[in-house]
């Protein structure tokens, strides 16, 4: 063995292999260990012992370490044994043995690297009765179970299984009763009854310790986890009537808040991770069955394929991820076959959608007379007609462009096994109608997966996720949003005129919104292909070593077609000349990872899971596009390329990243006491420059179990208790452009020449950037988990403080530079802080009553720390009436920052006496507080006036199940943010463009003493009403019913004579009630826009896509 | 035993093999990726093509840029007394009834367009002149390519001091971390516009000695006219009726035979063109006019801003032919045979230098919205001969200034299909007013210079409401910029 050693540490002296690089030497480490293992039998042999007097455990102690063997006995059969006194050189471990166990009530077997004590076979009393029983024990999944003690009950002698689970156990009668145990499975007692053969199936004890928890590159028994990960097991997302599965995780998890942003058709959730990791990007890593996904397009997993979902939450279980694992991890575990286990299932759900609530607007006759007022409070000419009765017909144009959507889901999965090989297949089919008309989703999703077992040491496996969907998006987002347009729209004019066409727009230049549907959106077809597949081969050469290669595919394809019609609507929306353009986009992601996992125990109590790996991925992204004119009529067959005749443009490019990282990560555990967890990973990445391409993201972890500890009491109050602390450093280079260290020159064109022709122009798109380098994150975490009352209630807490460091910041430059905006810089910090706490409580009260709830909440607080070369102001929320958020040192990034609104002024008296705002302010405009107290109302008295961060996040459920019948409810909420109704700029009539406003503007101050909350309305506005102030601020809080759910399970005696194994109904209701203040539509509003551009554009109502409430009914079939 | 050590090598071999497979595809050769699709800035300017397209580049910022970047009508027609906003409302664009009223402040949008869109012209003209010099390429060709970045240098620097006074002096592209340079006096400003027109008169080519496939270049008519206005701003008039003589008797530009054709797309680089800013609906390629869609009657397909005000209207003589060359009014009957509807108009009149017929609107020949035909008039030889009365009246010299003026009455007079030899009278001498007087109904709206001149003559405080001496002659140094700069720029007087 120090041969061994020596020559590793040649190995590493000689500067043969990969020195430089910490990984190799893990690797190698491990390996060595490896060889260490094997080696024992060779070499171990030559033992020398000299004791006197020594007792069995005091040699055996000696021979571990001498020989690496292992040795299993029970203290109390050693009490039995007389000490031994011998003295041998270069023997074998065979004849030390033989010394120690000569004359003792004791002898032994060697199984691999353990020496297996036990009792001396009692000479029979009666040799006739002797009977010899013998049998296997498998565990629920037929898996055999080596170790597991089996004992004549009232005795200490038994037999411990094989590596087969085999094990054979002389009786003296054949009428004992024999005790099997095992750790993590519950023990069972068998009268032997004369029988020889007894097989025996362990069934796991249901303790949340021994949930297996995904953790990158591998598993871990919950009690094992020293990081902070919360799970959410399949359970818990089904019968939800959601298409992703962000939605069915909203408010499941603590620390973890989902935000819908949109309710548009197959719109993914914006996830955070405790709180805002950066100022640019904040989206977590997403790892389906070990591939990580490129973009956060989780929509490529049919929900219904869900196994588990594992968030990594802190550094230690994030830190294996490297740099894209400071924003936090979602591991998804796909649905698996099982051995013997053929199942055929069928789900399905009908659901109908709605709008929760849609703001009420004024009336055609109240709309001519506020705008009229406005006019002429600004000494404007009349614009709208003032004949306009009570009885005139007003169009409500938010019930024109709202409908009930519908929705349906079905899938089919099949799945099973036999010894050697099990599978899984799958097909969905989601078709949903978006609430608003004109949009819709529709998804077809495939699934397989496959694994071989041809040895027991050998397994390879494929698996692949298809997906195709296809949408229909109607913009509500940025310029042209149909939802401020049905706010704004003239009601006075029907939605079409009786001839059947859409009407135009009489006073205003609002365009028909129903008409822009019918034109534009209805035209624009986005379809994409995706597919997730993965080929892995894995390979156990001794115990506990296990090597694998896994090559991943990530494909997506997608095709945006964009026809745009002749139409004459209207003088601002008319075309004349048909258009087509068609953008094909392909990105293809590979990941090759290449894992050795070597699971030990050193002695008895040293318990090592050691992981070193080598993972290279590529990612690239083609797109071509092309556009012409000229099509020759508007029929679909029509709506192609090459029915176009004139005005043809095209273009085309390519990107492309790589990803070089090595992995490394060490579990020890010592007695299932104390607990340790060190990670590190060193990513190198074709993102940065040559000067900063590598990374080191280190972690470490420690846990010490409690409850294993001999002073802790053994009570049934608090069952289990473990603390945990750790801290890593982790990286974020998501925000990243392909080559921001470089500058490119963009080509261009300006006309030239008579006749003039487009010349080619090119100039640099930016300023480069060589040194750019990572984002780095520190964290660090500590907490306990905890099960009281006999583990009925089972839970955690955690506080942890995240710091981010050389945040990527575009910085606002002089114009001198010829660029407003700074290449991508490494400038600024920033910390997020919070407590985390669960609690889950599950029991079965009778033999039919179960009843269950949980309850958890989140704090976060975020504070800028530095903001180095940026003038310390960052603006964003960039939106009417102005930008509305400020990111400064000492304060949460993004608050609302603007003018404090302090009522109105009522009479000249009031505007007089107060300090200055503008030259026409007169009563009725609201009055803004002089903060700074110099007379004038300024830029000086702009002010923080709240965060669009809710400082704690909180969800609660409740369920119960009584026979066949189960109700479960899941709430969720934030409280503490601010909302911007950004909206009310134009419903409340502070832009005067004859728009429509909301009734509450029937309220505006209009003489002494009407209103201290709304102004006057005016078309000229010289008070500025409509600057960015606390008028459009609001409380963000909210309490929602997420789902309720109410099933029946048939019952068992009712299927008996089917061949169905289960069926039930059940029904669903998904955001069904809402507790909140806010008057928009929805309180969930999160991120503005997606993408980089948008990351501090937080809590603005500009009118989004408001989510709906679905009722669905659904049922689960199995066979 | 020797079988296993056989073994221990087989395991360390796949291990190893493991490794080196992955350590090998691993090597630092695997990240090396260069950017694609585009060049960057170390592989550029090798090339006299790249020549070529780098100072067209620095064309590109002289486009009015109505939404969202520099628009000098904003600045030379809304804030004069020429037109009105126009638009959707006094809301519509509130930042430029901002400027209208003299209210901007030093957080105006427009303002800092202005500031922002000219030092971008002027970085990418410093570009040139740093870049050019080294590329091995025909010399004829890279002189005029670098007199034409002076050209626009100049140009550039000119609308700056005319809008804000002090501006910082930039002459060569600044590396990261110098980007905060002090304000230059106006003074050091025009003696560097000075300095670049000159430079580009000595090379450029003459208009005649010009490709027509090169027009919309400058040309060394363009920087004379160029160093003209410097002059005129300088009121360095001796060296101004000198200079405007010289671009006269030239033998490069004559009158156009008719004023009122001037301003449509047939007039375009028309005989007494100097320069333009070229712009043509090319679907796709984004080398059109957005001041059409700005400019044009909102109850056609615009959005009918910058709309001309009743002073412009009656600052016309009777019969004057300019006038519905510049104003359309209610009801009138246009070329294309629509009937203008000006009851929604601010001011009750459209701009008709901006005005397209329904044949020529880009949307109705596959362009988009933003891709008007019209070219932006820079210099042409009408204004320089103004200019040059001007001079020449201020030098003493009215009766050259008088000439200069009747010249230009007279070709109006004989415009627009008018046989009434009455109207538009010669003068015996022209008076600076009247100088002043045929500048304005020459060029309204079509040059974007009304408001400058204002200011430079000294009539605004007297013709503009709301303008205050002492402030309203330049515009506030954008707030953002004396943020960035930690207040080494300093604030204009009275913001």
């Amino acid at each position: 063995m120090y041969k061994i050693i020596n020559a590793f540490l040649c190995m590493r002296n000689s500067r043969v292999f990969f020195k430089s690089l910490l990984i190799m030497k893990l690797i190698i480490i491990l390996l060595t260990a490896s060889i260490l293992q094997v080696s024992a039998a060779t070499y171990a042999q030559q033992i020398s012992i000299n004791v006197k007097q020594a007792s069995l455990q005091q040699v055996f102690k000696k021979l571990r370490k001498q020989s690496g063997y292992n040795f299993l006995y029970d203290s109390d059969m050693l009490s039995n044994a007389r000490p031994v006194s011998f003295s041998l050189n270069n023997a074998s471990l065979d004849d030390v043995l033989k010394a120690c166990f000569a004359d003792q009530p004791l002898t032994y077997v060697i199984n691999q690297n353990t020496v297996i004590v036990r009792s001396r076979p009692i000479p029979p009393v009666n040799i006739m009765q002797e009977v010899t029983v013998q049998g296997k024990v498998v565990d629920e999944k037929g898996l055999a179970v080596p170790g597991v003690s089996v004992k004549i009950k009232g005795t200490n002698t038994g037999a411990v299984t094989d590596q087969a689970g085999a094990y054979s156990v002389k009786l003296p009668t054949g009428n004992e009763t024999l005790v099997f145990s095992f750790i993590g499975y519950a023990t069972q007692e068998i009268p032997v009854a004369g029988r020889i053969q007894i097989d025996v199936t362990l069934k796991e004890t249901q303790s949340a310790l021994n949930e297996v928890v995904v953790v990158g590159y591998g598993t871990q028994k919950r009690a094992d986890v020293n990081g902070a990960i919360s799970s959410v097991g399949a359970s818990k997302l089904k019968d939800q009537p959601v298409t992703n599965l962000q939605g069915a995780l909203e408010g499941k998890t603590s620390g973890v808040q989902i935000i819908q942003n949109s309710g548009s058709p197959g719109a993914t959730a914006q996830v955070r991770i405790r709180g805002l990791t950066s100022l640019s990007n904040s989206d977590p890593l997403y790892v389906v069955d070990g591939i990580p996904l490129a973009s956060n397009d989780i929509n490529i997993i049919d929900p219904n394929n869900i196994e588990s979902i594992d968030i990594l939450k802190d550094a230690s279980a994030q830190a294996i991820y490297g740099s894209r694992g400071a924003n936090g991890v979602v591991l998804v575990k796909t649905k698996k076959g099982k051995k013997d286990n053929s199942v055929i299932s069928f789900d399905t759900y009908q659901g109908m959608s709605t709008v929760r609530k849609t703001l009420d607007m004024l009336s055609a006759s109240d709309y001519a007379m506020l705008n009229n007022e406005a006019y002429k409070n600004a000494g404007q000419t009349l614009q709208l007609p003032t004949d306009l009765t009570a009885a005139s017909p007003t169009t409500d144009w938010q019930k024109a462009l709202f409908r009930t959507a519908y929705m349906q889901n079905y899938n089919l999965a099949l799945s099973g096994g036999s010894q050697n090989v099990t599978y899984r297949v799958s097909g969905g089919y989601l078709k949903q109608q978006g609430t608003i008309v004109g949009s819709d989703y529709n998804r077809l999703n495939v699934s397989n997966n496959l694994v071989f077992t041809p040895k027991s040491n050998l397994e390879f496996g494929e698996s692949f996720a298809l997906n195709k969907s296809l949408t229909h998006n109607v913009q509500t987002d940025s310029n042209g949003n149909l939802i401020n347009d049905a706010f704004a729209e003239d009601p006075t004019i029907p939605v079409k005129t009786p001839d059947g066409n859409y009407s135009a727009t009489k006073y205003s230049d609002i365009v028909n919104p129903l008409a822009k549907v019918h034109y534009l959106y209805a035209n624009r077809p986005y379809n994409q292909w995706g597919l997730l597949g993965n080929a892995y081969l894995q390979y156990k050469p001794i115990k506990g070593l296990t090597l694998k290669t896994s090559y991943s595919i990530d494909l997506k394809f997608t095709d945006n077609k964009q026809f745009t019609p002749t139409y004459d609507v209207a003088p601002n929306f008319r075309n004349p000349n048909p258009q087509l353009y068609q953008q094909k986009d392909q990105t293809n992601h590979w990941t090759w990872d290449n894992t050795a996992t070597y699971d030990f125990t050193l002695g008895k109590d040293h318990h090592f899971d050691v992981l070193a790996g080598i993972s290279e991925e590529r990612f690239t992204y083609n797109n071509v596009y092309g556009q012409n004119q000229g099509q020759p009529g508007n029929d679909p067959f029509l709506q192609y390329l090459d029915a176009g005749i004139s005005n043809p443009v095209t273009g085309g490019s390519q990107q492309q990243w790589d990803l070089l990282s090595y992995i490394g990560r060490i579990n020890y555990n010592y007695q299932n006491k104390y607990y340790l967890t060190a990670t590190l990973r060193r990513d190198g990445s074709s993102k940065f420059g040559a000067n900063n391409q590598f990374g080191n993201f280190p972690s470490v972890a420690l846990g010490w179990n409690l409850t294993n500890e001999s002073f802790f009491p053994k009570n049934n109050t608090l069952s289990y208790l473990k603390l945990r602390g750790s801290w890593g450093k982790l990286g974020n280079q998501a925000v990243l452009g392909y080559y921001d260290y470089a500058a490119n020159i963009n080509t261009g064109y300006y006309a030239i020449g008579v006749p003039a022709t487009a010349v080619p122009t090119a100039g640099p798109n930016g300023l480069p950037n060589p040194d750019i380098r990572w984002e780095q994150t520190k964290q660090w975490n500590a907490g306990f988990d905890y099960h009281l009352f006999n583990d009925h209630i089972t839970g955690s807490f955690d506080y942890y403080e995240k710091t981010a460091a050389d945040m990527l910041l575009v910085l606002n430059i002089p114009s001198v530079s010829g660029f407003t905006q700074s290449p991508r810089e490494n400038a600024g910090s920033m910390k997020n802080s919070g407590f985390e706490f669960s609690a889950d409580y599950s029991t079965p009260i009778t033999k039919d009553l179960n009843f269950n709830a949980g309850f958890h909440f989140a704090t976060v607080k975020n504070k800028v720390l530095s903001l180095e070369q940026t003038g310390e102001k960052i603006y964003s929320g960039n939106i009417k009436p102005g930008q509305t958020e400020l990111t400064e040192v000492g304060q949460p990034l993004a608050s609302f920052y603007g003018y404090v609104a302090d009522g109105i002024f009522q009479t000249q008296e009031d505007v007089t006496n107060h300090a200055t705002q503008a030259t026409g302010t007169a009563p009725g405009d609201i009055r803004f507080k002089d903060l700074n107290g110099d007379g004038v109302v300024d830029q000086n008295d702009q002010t923080f006036l709240g965060s669009p961060i809710p400082k704690l996040t909180y969800g609660f459920n409740v369920g119960a199940s009584y026979k066949g019948f189960d109700l479960n409810l899941a709430f969720s909420g934030v409280y503490g943010n601010k909302l911007l109704a950004a909206y009310k700029y134009y419903t409340d009539g502070f832009f005067i463009s004859n728009y429509n406003m909301e009734k509450e503007a029937l309220g505006r101050w209009t003489g002494p003493g009407t209103s201290n909350t709304l102004p006057r309305l005016t078309a000229s506005d010289p008070n500025n009403n409509s600057r960015v102030s606390s008028f459009y601020l609001q409380s963000g809080s909210y309490l929602r019913l997420q789902n309720l759910t109410f099933g029946y399970t048939l019952p068992q005696k009712l299927l008996e004579r089917s061949k169905i194994k289960s069926l039930r109904f059940y029904f669903s209701a998904q955001n069904l009630l809402t507790f909140t203040k806010y008057t928009g539509y929805d309180p969930e509003i999160g991120q503005q826009y997606s993408g980089a551009g948008g990351s501090l554009d937080l809590g603005i109502d500009n009118g989004n896509y408001p989510q709906s409430r679905t009722l669905s009914l659904g049922a689960n079939l199995s066979f | 035993m020797y079988n296993f050590k056989v073994i221990i090598m087989k395991y360390q071999y796949i291990i190893l093999g493991l490794v080196l497979i992955t350590g090998l595809g691993g090597c630092k050769k695997f990240l090396d990726e260069t950017p694609t699709a585009h060049q960057s800035t170390s592989s550029f300017y090798k090339t006299s093509d790249d020549a070529v397209r780098a100072v067209t580049d620095a064309y590109r910022l002289l486009k009015d840029q109505a939404y969202g970047g520099y628009s000098p009508s904003s600045f030379g027609d809304i804030m004069s007394d020429d037109a009105n906003k126009g638009g959707g409302g006094a809301s519509d664009q509130g930042l430029i009834q901002q400027l209208k009223i003299f209210t901007a402040k030093a957080d105006n949008g427009y303002v800092y367009n202005a500031w922002r869109d000219n030092f971008k012209g002027i970085y990418l003209a410093n570009l040139v002149l740093q870049k050019v010099p080294a590329i091995a390429m025909d010399d004829k060709l890279k002189t005029q390519v670098l007199g034409e970045a002076q050209f626009l240098r100049g140009y550039y620097y000119l609308q700056l001091v005319r809008l804000f006074g002090r501006v910082p002096l930039v002459t060569t592209p600044l590396e990261n971390g110098d980007f905060n340079v002090k304000q230059s006096s106006a003074d050091q400003i025009l003696a560097q516009i000075e300095a670049d027109a000159n430079a580009a008169i000595s090379v450029l080519p003459n208009k005649t000695e010009q490709a027509a496939t090169d027009r919309g270049r400058a040309t060394k008519g363009a920087a004379q006219a160029l160093l003209l206005e410097t002059y005129m701003w300088e009121k360095k008039w001796g060296p101004a009726q000198q200079l405007g003589d010289q671009i006269i008797t030239s033998g490069q530009y004559t009158l156009a035979p008719d004023v009122t054709q001037i301003w449509t797309l047939a007039g375009e680089f028309g005989p007494e063109s100097i320069f333009e800013v070229n712009n043509e609906d090319i679907p796709g390629k984004g080398v059109g006019n957005l001041l059409n869609l700005f400019d044009a009657p909102r109850n056609t397909w615009g959005y009918g801003f910058t709309v001309p005000s009743q002073s412009l209207v009656d600052e016309f003589e009777t019969g004057d032919p300019r006038l519905h060359a510049t104003v359309i009014f209610n009801n009138e009957k246009m070329p294309d045979g629509t009937i203008a509807n000006a009851t929604t108009s601010e001011t009750g009149y459209w701009n008709r230098k901006y005005w397209l017929a329904v044949s020529e609107i880009p949307t109705n020949n596959g362009g988009g919205t933003g891709d008007g035909p019209t070219n932006d008039r820079v210099y042409g030889l009408a204004q320089v001969m103004l200019w040059t009365a001007e001079a020449a009246f201020q030098s003493g010299n009215a009766a050259h200034a008088t000439d200069l003026v009747n010249q230009i009455r007279a070709r109006a007079r004989k415009s627009g299909g008018n046989t009434d030899t009455s109207i538009l009278p010669a003068y015996g001498t022209a008076t600076l007013t009247n100088i002043y007087h045929e500048m304005r109904v020459e060029t309204a709206l079509g040059e974007h210079r009304r408001f400058y001149e204002l200011v430079r003559t000294g009539r605004a405080a007297t013709l503009l409401p709301g303008f205050k001496v002492g402030i309203n002659e330049h515009m506030p140094v954008p707030l953002t910029e004396i943020q960035l700069s930690g207040g080494v720029l300093t604030q204009n007087p009275g913001y």
